[in-house]
């Protein structure tokens, strides 16, 4: 048994089947909750969520991160820029250090 | 603000002694706040980039994976995936940074990669299958470094609080006390010192 999981949709992750990560297909948020509490209950190491599900169960991410030792990370979409990944990382850094250092720049 | 204490020496001494030691606290907590922040910048200078070397590397792969879709149809493809014979697995070690323990991960993999027959799958499969193998290290590097940012902002977050509370809480509380305290030791030393005076001229007056 692999202890990284992956969730997202069917045709995004079945590329990683054969690489040897566990897939959890899902379609719809209530079942993406779902199988993030199974990865948390059975012990895996890393979860990894594509965005567009990711989107849709933000908060839920939010608080795993917090309480689990899981460590979850959000995988980019093969068209769009990702753009929630960077956002958990600009409110950290937010929260950390006071004020957004690292996109100040750009705008 | 004065804290509830009696006015007296063995007090003023315990104050003294709490004061220093809120000093040094203070300084230690400081000193590891600025350590942990330069840290955290450094980590999440990191992680940008290994994430825009992943996303387009991640890209590639996806696409490589549609064309080899394309070529066979979902269909075969779906039956080819549903047999993984590969495993990875990572295992977990702590490192410690500043007091935090930040996880680190070694992959292990076992396994057969190509399970599949050659004759009904096309080379454009083999070649995403690749990709995707390559990509996994970028991966895990990524979700290591992520939980790193998350763990170490909770604890700089933590040891902010701290070292405010002490310098502009604790310290000037203590501060306060122990100046109100020898204000009050010493008034008293001063009206102790006029009564025996205002006696000695009775005394003397007799």
């Amino acid at each position: 048994m692999s202890n990284i999981a992956l969730i997202g949709e069917k045709e995004v992750i079945i590329g990683f089947s054969l690489i040897g990560l566990q897939l959890f297909p899902v379609t719809d948020s209530e079942g993406a909750i779902k199988a993030l509490r199974d990865c948390d209950r059975n012990n895996y190491s890393i979860t990894f969520i594509t965005n567009d599900i990711a989107q849709k169960i933000f908060e839920k991410i939010v608080e795993y991160q917090k309480l689990s030792t899981m460590t979850i990370c959000i995988l980019p979409n093969r068209t769009k820029e990702t753009t929630l990944s960077l956002d958990i990382l600009r409110k950290n850094v937010e929260k950390a250090v006071g004020t957004d250092i690292l996109f100040r720049k750009e705008g | 603000m004065i804290l509830a204490v009696n006015p007296n020496r063995m007090e003023l001494l315990k104050l003294k002694r709490r004061l220093t030691l809120a000093r040094r606290g203070y300084k230690l907590l400081k000193d590891k706040r600025d350590a942990l922040i330069q840290k955290f910048i450094q980590l999440v200078h990191e992680n940008r980039n290994i994430r825009e070397e992943f996303e387009k590397k991640m890209r590639e792969c996806m696409n490589s994976f549609l064309i080899a879709s394309l070529a066979m149809g979902y269909n075969d493809l779906d039956s080819i995936f549903s047999f993984p014979k590969r495993n990875i697995n990572v295992k977990t070690t702590y490192q410690n940074v500043m007091s935090v323990q930040v996880p680190r991960y070694k992959i292990i993999e076992e396994g057969n990669l190509y399970t599949y027959g050659m004759k009904n799958t096309s080379p454009e499969l083999d070649n995403a299958i690749k990709k995707y193998k390559q990509i996994i290290p970028l991966m895990v590097k990524m979700a290591e470094l992520d939980k790193a940012i998350v763990l170490l902002t909770e604890e700089i977050e933590k040891t902010r609080r701290r070292v405010n509370a002490l310098e502009y809480v604790m310290i000037p509380n203590l501060e306060d006390t122990i100046k109100f305290i020898t204000m009050k030791l010493d008034e008293m030393a001063r009206s102790s010192n006029s009564a025996l005076m205002r006696i000695k001229e009775i005394i003397r007056g007799e």
